[in-house]
This record gives C-alpha cells, structure tokens and sequence, in this order.
C-alpha cells in the first residue's frame, strides 16, 4: 500500500479516531464524517463476524458480548492480510494469550489454535488416506523404517489443557463437564468431508510429533515409548489409521 | 536408566494389531463416509460451514429445497424417500426453489 490515499485512508478506517481521512467528500465537497463512520462501521463488523465464523467455540465459551469486545480489538490491531475471509484469524490466539480480560481461561489461546488447525483441515486438499492395507504388506525391517506423509488437514496441537475436550464447544455448550487443567494435545484430521478433532495424552503427542515430523515409524515408537510408561502401541497406530492422519508411505 | 526402544518385533506386532483393530472398528474405508445430498433439507437445516465468507449453512428457506444439500451416509441418498414422492439427489434439483 504504497499510496498515500490509500493508507490514509486504511489507516482512519482502523485507527481510533473515527475521523474522514482528507478527500472522503460529500457532493458538496465537504468532509463527510457520517458516511464515513458508516462505512468504517460495517468493515470492523464485518470483520467480527468473519472471526465469530472462524472461531465458534471461542464465541460461544465467553459469549457474544465479550466476543465481540474480544474480535473488535484484534481486527483493529490485525487487519486482514488477504481477501480470503475463511483464512482471517491468523495471529488471534497469540492475541488471546495476551489479552488481559481473559487472563483467568489461560486455555483459550489454545483452543484459538485447534479452531485455525480446523479451518486449515477444512480447506486442505482431498488426498486419500493411509490404511491399513497399506501397511499390512510390510515386514519387520520395512515398518521400523517406514516414514510416512502427513495428510494435508493433519495438525497437532499441544497443549496444558483439556482442549480437545474443549473443542466440543463449536457446537455449543457441552452437556459433560470438562477438567480444565488435563493436558491434551488434539489430533485435527480430516480423513473424508468432516473435521474429526482427537484428543491425546502426552505420549501419544510425542508419537504424533515425531512421525509427523518426518521420523521412522520404529523412532515415533520408541519416542512415545520414552515419553510415557502407558503408551499403548498398537492402540495409538489404530487411531492414527482411523483419524487418516497420514496420506500414504514415504517412497524411497 | 535403559532407554527403552521399539524392536522391530513389537512395532511390527503393534501395526498388526492395528490393522485388525480398525479393520474390526470400520469394515473398509467407505464405512462413515459422507455424501452431499440435494433436496432432503429441512428448511434452514442444510449443511456447509466453511468458515467467514462462505457461510451457507442453515439459509435454506423451503423444506426439501433443491439445491440446499446435507451431509449423509454414502449410498443413503438417492434411496431416501421424502414426503410428496420426493428423493434425495446428488446433483442439484430444480424442485421445490425458494420464489
């Protein structure tokens, strides 16, 4: 935005003062403050909707009153970067960490970043899904070093907090009550045309961690195996193949 | 302390386990598969989410209106029977349009 024009009038479309930036003129070729407050208007309401789209289960946990206080001051400091509303939030979960009027729900950051991995996973591209066939043929050499692609919706998110459970918020109030201060990772995939959201425990994240990021599938093991004494092998391969985390085996 | 780490025997014990687990849980892939389904929407009941901008999701106004879709199990569409004769479609209909 290298017009002066131009970021004038981003700059009085955004900023605190409601003031017409020069030249936004009435036919009579006076400043023509109300237009403009109208107009300045609809884009930061605009913006808040387009946030309370992205980010459902931040909306209905603090409700829309407080969402809306929320929404309105990071749209005001993060202006979109692209045209492309279904992306728009990028940045609000660090927002949330440091937004001192929800210090007290120190999980909501996290949860801001399930909701992003969930729009990603969303529009992420239709690649089909290791199965089980796929790794049946292989021997014992070949599984210990088999390295997987992740799917184009895989994400893992770590976290303190329950937020996998917390995830359930998208929909609505949950009808169980959810423990807070359990540390869950959320598995987010999209295996077919729905966002699946799974919750893991600390081994199963340093599996995920691991194998999503380019390890063996021999190295993930014994990583989750390091991690916690309860890692359950077998039980966390099967949800890997079901949740579709991962697209098909590295060719070597 | 020992490290411990994954032999090939266990890992290759784990996947096999595995496989049967999910195979046992969803009998193919298809299982749990979805369809856009036209014309089977409850009026401001159809399907699509898709984040700000895109948002369709509940804007259908008439029941069954034909280019409102829902998600449903794969191979359920088209054998769903609506009241007034009516099937579901995987293509767009022309019946039963908002004026």
């Amino acid at each position: 935005m290298s017009d002066p024009t131009q970021h004038s009038f981003a700059t009085a479309l955004l900023g605190g003062e409601p003031a017409p930036p020069p030249g936004v003129v009435g036919p009579d070729g006076a400043l023509a403050p109300k237009r403009f407050a109208v107009y300045r208007n609809n884009v930061t309401v605009s913006l808040i909707e387009a946030l309370g789209a992205n980010f459902p289960a931040i909306g209905n946990f603090i409700g829309d009153e407080n969402f809306t206080i929320l929404a309105r001051a990071y749209a005001r400091s993060h202006p979109p970067t692209s045209p492309m509303m279904q992306a728009y939030g990028e940045g609000f979960a660090e927002f949330i960490d440091g937004f001192e009027p929800l210090a007290h729900a120190p999980f909501l950051g996290d949860l801001a970043r399930v909701e992003m991995a969930w729009l990603s996973a969303y529009h992420a591209a239709d690649d089909p899904v290791l199965t089980g066939d796929d790794m049946a043929g292989l021997d014992e050499q070949a599984v210990m070093a088999a390295k997987l692609r992740p799917h184009p919706a895989f994400a893992l998110v770590r976290s303190r907090y329950a937020i996998a459970d917390l995830a359930a918020w998208r929909d609505g109030e949950p009808g169980e009550r959810i423990r807070f201060d359990e540390a869950q990772s959320a598995l987010v995939t999209r295996p077919l045309m729905t966002v699946e959201v799974r919750g893991l425990d600390q081994a199963q994240a340093v599996f995920f961690e691991s194998l999503g990021g380019g390890g063996t599938l021999g190295q993930a093991v014994s990583d989750g195996l390091e991690a916690g004494g309860d890692f359950d092998t077998a039980r966390t391969i099967a949800l890997m193949l079901e949740a579709g985390a991962f697209a098909e085996l590295e060719k070597r | 302390m020992s490290k411990k780490v994954a032999t090939s025997a266990i890992v290759a014990g784990a996947v096999a386990a595995a496989v049967t687990m999910v195979a046992h849980t969803t009998p193919a892939s298809a299982a749990g598969a979805k369809e856009k389904c036209f014309g089977v929407a409850l009026a401001g009941k159809n399907d699509c989410a898709a984040g700000a901008g895109t948002t369709c999701a509940g804007t259908s106004t008439v029941d069954y209106q034909g280019n409102a879709w829902s998600l449903v199990d794969a191979g359920t569409c088209t054998t769903m029977e609506l009241p007034g004769g009516r099937m579901g479609s995987l293509s767009e209909l022309e019946r039963d349009l908002p004026t």
